[in-house]
């Protein structure tokens, strides 16, 4: 379960210079570097969308612009770590870009974007939508965070980074949403939490 | 860990896009890189302006600033030249206009003045006595004159 934090390409399960070496031919023109650019990112950029979102379908747009952003950009990325901070504030300034943009409702719920394969109990699978639709009712930025946090598994500097934003703020702003979440999570699940 | 970090772990895991999703994005980058090839020379243009001398550098600024004094420069230069010929084709119709009026009211003049000669001559021709024709001089010299005095 646990990942690498954004130190390295992906999800840690492949060599520094190959990473490079193909970051290096994705800048050249090579469309098949790109697309497997694309393929080792897209769960990493398309979950900060969705759970940011809370929309499956609003988030692949946004997924997809990233990427092409990306493409426009490869010129200025220096290395496969770079490309992963790259890619995560890439996505948080579409992923709220559109939420200032479209505040209607969700027209395909998180909750129908595909699950991972993964064999979960009906309970858990039950507590995970809570969770998801909590942290999808905090104010954006701390929203970002907690994802940032739990989903990327990043430091609160690391967020700052993404964020653009001090990293007390980070401290204060994640606190309180967490304790907002804690709160909210014991009084629905609270024999999931005991 | 504490359960409710766990639980938060759990239900923000990565998921993966829905099938089809790395295709459509280099569907995408596909169209993308065609238009960018129709307009490709402009793109070299905006990047080689972007990286001239490096971001935030004084070269870059003064060459910005240079293009755009130019361009305004070179917009006031057409928008006055065309007031120019704006003004210039105006006084012409108006210098037409004064001709025209001119000959128009010698024309009606010289009418006038043909007429009064005529008559002048008609009424000289049929007097019998001289004492008659000298004082009908006078008179015609009068009618020949008013015309041109009014």
């Amino acid at each position: 379960m646990k990942r690498a934090r954004g130190k390295v390409w992906g999800r840690g399960v492949s060599d520094g210079s190959r990473e490079g070496e193909v970051l290096e031919r994705a800048a050249a023109g090579d469309s098949s570097a790109f697309e497997e650019i694309v393929r080792e990112h897209q769960s990493m950029v398309f979950s900060l969308a969705c759970y940011f979102l809370h929309d499956a379908a609003r988030a692949e747009e946004i997924a997809q612009e990233a990427f092409l952003r990306l493409f426009q950009n490869l010129d200025r990325i220096e290395s496969p770590a770079h490309l992963v901070q790259w890619l995560r504030k890439v996505t948080w300034r579409c992923a709220i870009d559109e939420s200032r943009k479209n505040s209607h409702q969700p027209s395909v719920s998180l909750e129908d974007a595909p699950e991972p394969a993964v064999e979960q109990k009906g309970g858990d699978l039950l507590a995970d939508r809570s969770v998801r639709a909590m942290v999808a009712s905090l104010p954006p930025r701390p929203r970002m965070m907690v994802i940032l946090r739990y989903q990327e598994e990043l430091e609160l500097a690391e967020i700052a980074k993404v964020m653009g934003i001090p990293v007390n703020t980070v401290k204060s702003s994640l606190n309180r949403a967490l304790g907002v979440l804690r709160n909210k999570l014991t009084r629905v699940l609270g024999d999931v939490m005991a | 860990m504490k359960p409710f970090e766990d639980e938060l772990h759990r239900a923000l895991r990565r998921r993966d896009p829905p099938p089809g999703f790395a295709s459509r994005v280099m569907a995408r980058v596909e169209q993308q890189a065609a238009a960018k090839a129709r307009f490709a020379w402009l793109w070299r243009l905006r990047t080689r302006l972007w990286s001239w001398g490096g971001e935030g550098s004084w070269k870059r600024s003064a060459a910005l600033a240079t293009a755009a004094a130019m361009l305004v420069l070179a917009v006031s230069v057409v928008a006055w030249r065309q007031h120019r010929l704006r003004e210039e084709q105006r006084q012409g119709e108006l210098a037409r206009a004064q001709v025209m009026e001119a000959l128009h009211v010698t024309s009606i003049k010289l009418h006038r003045v043909r007429t009064r000669v005529r008559n002048a001559t008609k009424d000289g021709g049929q007097g019998s006595s001289e004492g008659r024709s000298s004082r009908a001089k006078p008179e015609a010299a009068l009618d020949l004159a008013s015309p041109i005095l009014d």
